[in-house]
C-alpha cells in the first residue's frame, strides 16, 4: 500500500513571508535593540512586527520597500508598547554590548565605545541615525517617518555623527565643527 | 557647494548620490579626506550598530506565524459554525414566520370568510350535484361519483392565499358550512371553537375539509360522508 505523505503545498503568500523573515529579521532585531536597547524586548517587538506583517501582507506590493515597511511597523510597536507599559529597561551604564563577532581587539575597543557612545544618545539623536544607518532611508524618508521637518532631521543626523565622533575621537564635540 | 556645506552635508548623509556633493569631492582633496575619513567612520558605525543577532530567531518567527495562523483557522472554523448556526435559526424563524404569519390560520380564515356570505346560511335549495361535481373536478382535480346529500349552498371563493369550493349543507336546521382547501393540506386533524363558532379541520385527500358550524353535532357524521365522497379515484389529465 502506498502512504501518500500528509503535506499541503506552500502558499506563495507563506513562501513570500519565509523570506521575507529570513532575510529581515536580523536587521530588524537590529533596528528594534538600538530603539529599545533591550534583548528580550527586541526579540519581542521582531516577533510582534513580523506578525503583524504576516496579517496585512497583501498590502506589500514591492520587495524594495519591504524593509522600510516592517520598520515602520516596528516603531508602532514599539509606541505601543511605550503606550501600554513602560518597560523594565536597564540602565545604560549597566547594559553589556556582548559579542565582538572576531573583530581585532582594537576594532573591538572601537565598536565597543561607539555602542556606548550610542547608548547615550538622546533617542531625538539616535533614532534619525537608525533609520539611516540601519534602515537605509533617505532624509526625507526619515522626516516623514518621525513628522519632522528635513531640516531638522538634517541638524539631528549632524549632531548625532559629531557626538559619536567626539567620543571616539576623545574630543569636545565644538572642536569637530571646525574645518581640518 | 563650498568646503563648509560640502562638510555639513557629509556629516549629514555621507552616502549621498548628490552630483553637486560628488563633484565638490573630486575637485577638493581637503574634502576628499575628510570624505575617506567619514567613510571609515561609517564602517565602523555600521559594524558597532550590528549587534549579534539571536541563534534561531527566524524560526522563532516562523513558528509563531504558523502557531497563530493555526489558531486563527480554528477561530475562523468556529466562527464559520457559528454563522452556520445563525444561519439556520434564521432560516427556521423564516419557515416558522411563513407558516404562522404569512399563511394565516385556516380557522380565522374561514370564519372571517363567512361574514362575506350572509346568504351561504340562509340558502335551502339543494345544488344539483353536477354543479358540485364540476367544482371539485376543476378545483381540486377530485372526481366524485357520490355527492354527499344536502348541499344547499355552492361557491368557488378565494380564502386568504387558497382556493375553496364553499358549500353550505342543512343539518337539522343547523346548517353547517362545508369548505374544501384544494391547495392547503393540513397535516393533523383538529377540532376548535372560537368566536361562537365550532369547527373541524380534516386533511383529505391532497388538500383540507373544514366544517364550521353553531354546534359540532353533525361533524362526525359529515366528516365520513365527505371522506367517502373525496376518496375515489382522482381524475387525470386535468
Amino acid at each position: 500500500m502506498t502512504v501518500t505523505p500528509v503535506t499541503s503545498p506552500v502558499s506563495s503568500k507563506q513562501r513570500q513571508f519565509d523570506a521575507l523573515v529570513r532575510t529581515l529579521s536580523g536587521d530588524l532585531y537590529r533596528y528594534a535593540y538600538w530603539l529599545c536597547r533591550d534583548n528580550a524586548l527586541a526579540q519581542d517587538l521582531v516577533q510582534e512586527t513580523f506578525l503583524r506583517a504576516w496579517r496585512s501582507i497583501d498590502s506589500l506590493r514591492e520587495s524594495d520597500a519591504a524593509k522600510a515597511w516592517l520598520i515602520t511597523i516596528l516603531r508602532r510597536e514599539h509606541a505601543r508598547l511605550y503606550e501600554r507599559k513602560t518597560p523594565q529597561v536597564s540602565d545604560i551604564s549597566e547594559i553589556d554590548v556582548q559579542d565582538e563577532g572576531g573583530m581585532t581587539p582594537e576594532r573591538a575597543g572601537e565598536s565597543g565605545m561607539i555602542r556606548a557612545a550610542m547608548l547615550q544618545l538622546e533617542p531625538k539623536y539616535r533614532e534619525p541615525l537608525l533609520m539611516q544607518v540601519l534602515g537605509g532611508f533617505s532624509c526625507d524618508e526619515i522626516a516623514r517617518e518621525l513628522n519632522l521637518s528635513g531640516a531638522a532631521v538634517m541638524t539631528q543626523l549632524f549632531r548625532a555623527r559629531q557626538k559619536l565622533k567626539a567620543v571616539l575621537l576623545g574630543k569636545d564635540e565644538a572642536e569637530l565643527y571646525e574645518l581640518p | 557647494m563650498n568646503c563648509l556645506e560640502f562638510r555639513r552635508q557629509l556629516a549629514v548623509d555621507p552616502k549621498t548620490r548628490d552630483a553637486v556633493f560628488l563633484q565638490h569631492k573630486q575637485e577638493c582633496p581637503r574634502c576628499a579626506e575628510a570624505y575617506a575619513r567619514a567613510m571609515l567612520f561609517e564602517a565602523s558605525l555600521a559594524e558597532a550598530m550590528a549587534v549579534p543577532v539571536p541563534e534561531n530567531l527566524a524560526e522563532r518567527i516562523l513558528f509563531a506565524q504558523a502557531t497563530e495562523q493555526r489558531k486563527q483557522a480554528r477561530v475562523n472554523r468556529g466562527r464559520w459554525i457559528q454563522y452556520a448556526a445563525a444561519a439556520m435559526v434564521l432560516i427556521a424563524i423564516g419557515v416558522v414566520g411563513y407558516s404562522r404569519w404569512d399563511r394565516p390560520v385556516l380557522a380565522d380564515l374561514a370564519i372571517a370568510h363567512l361574514a362575506g356570505e350572509p346568504l351561504a346560511m340562509t340558502s335551502h335549495a339543494a345544488v344539483p350535484d353536477a354543479l358540485v361535481q364540476r367544482e371539485f373536478g376543476m378545483r381540486a382535480s377530485i372526481a366524485m361519483p357520490n355527492v354527499p346529500s344536502g348541499v344547499t349552498y355552492l361557491s368557488d371563493c378565494p380564502l386568504g392565499p387558497y382556493h375553496i369550493v364553499h358549500m353550505a349543507m342543512a343539518q337539522d336546521n343547523d346548517p353547517v358550512t362545508v369548505m374544501y382547501v384544494a391547495d392547503h393540506h393540513q397535516v393533523e386533524r383538529k377540532d376548535f371553537n372560537q368566536t361562537g363558532w365550532f369547527g373541524r379541520e380534516v386533511p383529505l385527500g391532497a388538500g383540507t375539509l373544514v366544517l364550521l358550524g353553531k354546534s359540532a353535532q353533525s361533524f362526525d357524521h359529515l366528516e365520513t360522508v365527505w371522506r367517502d365522497a373525496v376518496n375515489g379515484p382522482r381524475l387525470t389529465g386535468l
